[in-house]
């Protein structure tokens, strides 16, 4: 199973290492995240977007502890019909972000140029909101979303949509 | 289930042999436990993080992103911090606006 981790999850996760390399207690949202990084890692494929990797390499100061993020997750970038998928999520009123995040749950890849992966199975974020539009709109989206791919070629033709999970 | 006690010396050996033969402790570790404990035992989630970091140790004062010490970063509040984290990536948004992966292969492996 492939796994997507939002900025959010990356955030309380480094905050994480970096209260566990003091020996701090964590926040409540801190050890959810944790805990489910403990639970998939090892065991499922888990990455990180293009825009959270450009953050923790360019923002970071502290290497090591951004290297050990980087070690655990690998990163996706958006393929052709990212954004096209991403616009059109937007009318269930998701903001920008949020919509380009779920669109890469299905149009994303491992790599630049001839990616190997297509999608995600799951989509990791503590955004309530945007779980909450998501479970309530999902008929819907989900309508639109084949409505569209079928229209696609393959492999795009082919994508699903991502589940989305909230750690607690 | 009784809880597993690893003497401190046997884990950094232990960590020490996996790195090594360049080998993940936590991957090996894993792959043991499964192979020789029905049910592997819990540990505290602060225990988990103390083997992902290893010997990285931080203080206050040093510096953790762009500009703000670790206890600067702390002291911001959680509402801060996101403004922050939405105010870098909306930076990196700009500057790779239209990054879009070139070609998927034909056989990409699709989830579902």
């Amino acid at each position: 199973m492939r796994v997507l981790l939002d900025k959010g999850v990356i955030r309380r996760l480094l905050e994480g290492f970096v209260r566990g390399t003091s020996w701090q207690p964590l926040t409540e949202e801190q050890e959810a995240v944790s805990e489910l990084l403990r639970k998939y890692y090892g065991k499922e494929q888990l990455y990180i977007s293009y825009k959270s990797f450009n953050t923790l390499e360019h923002r970071f100061g502290h290497r090591e502890i951004v290297q050990r993020i980087f070690s655990m997750t690998g990163t996706l970038y958006p393929t052709r019909y990212a954004r096209r998928w991403a616009r059109r999520l937007r009318k269930f009123e998701f903001g920008r972000e949020d919509a380009l995040m779920i669109s890469m749950g299905s149009f994303s890849t491992d790599k630049p140029y001839k990616g190997k992966i297509l999608g995600v199975n799951r989509l990791v974020t503590l955004d309530k909101r945007m779980y909450e539009r998501f479970q309530n709109h999902y008929d819907e989206i989900s309508a639109v979303f084949e409505k569209m791919v079928t229209a696609l070629e393959a492999p795009f033709s082919l994508v699903k949509l991502p589940e989305i999970e909230i750690p607690n | 289930m009784e809880k597993l006690q690893i003497p401190t010396r046997l884990r950094e050996d232990f960590v020490e042999a996996c790195r090594q033969l360049q080998l993940d402790a936590n991957r090996v570790l894993e792959q043991l436990i499964a192979r020789f404990v029905a049910q592997p035992p819990a540990k505290p989630i602060e225990d988990w993080i103390r083997e992902i970091v290893g010997d990285i140790r931080l203080s206050g004062d040093d510096e953790l992103v762009s500009g703000l010490t670790v206890d600067e970063y702390f002291s911001l509040t959680e509402e801060q911090r996101d403004a922050l984290w939405e105010k870098w990536e909306n930076e990196t948004d700009k500057k790779l606006r239209n990054m879009t992966a070139r070609k998927v292969d034909m056989n990409a492996s699709i989830a579902g």
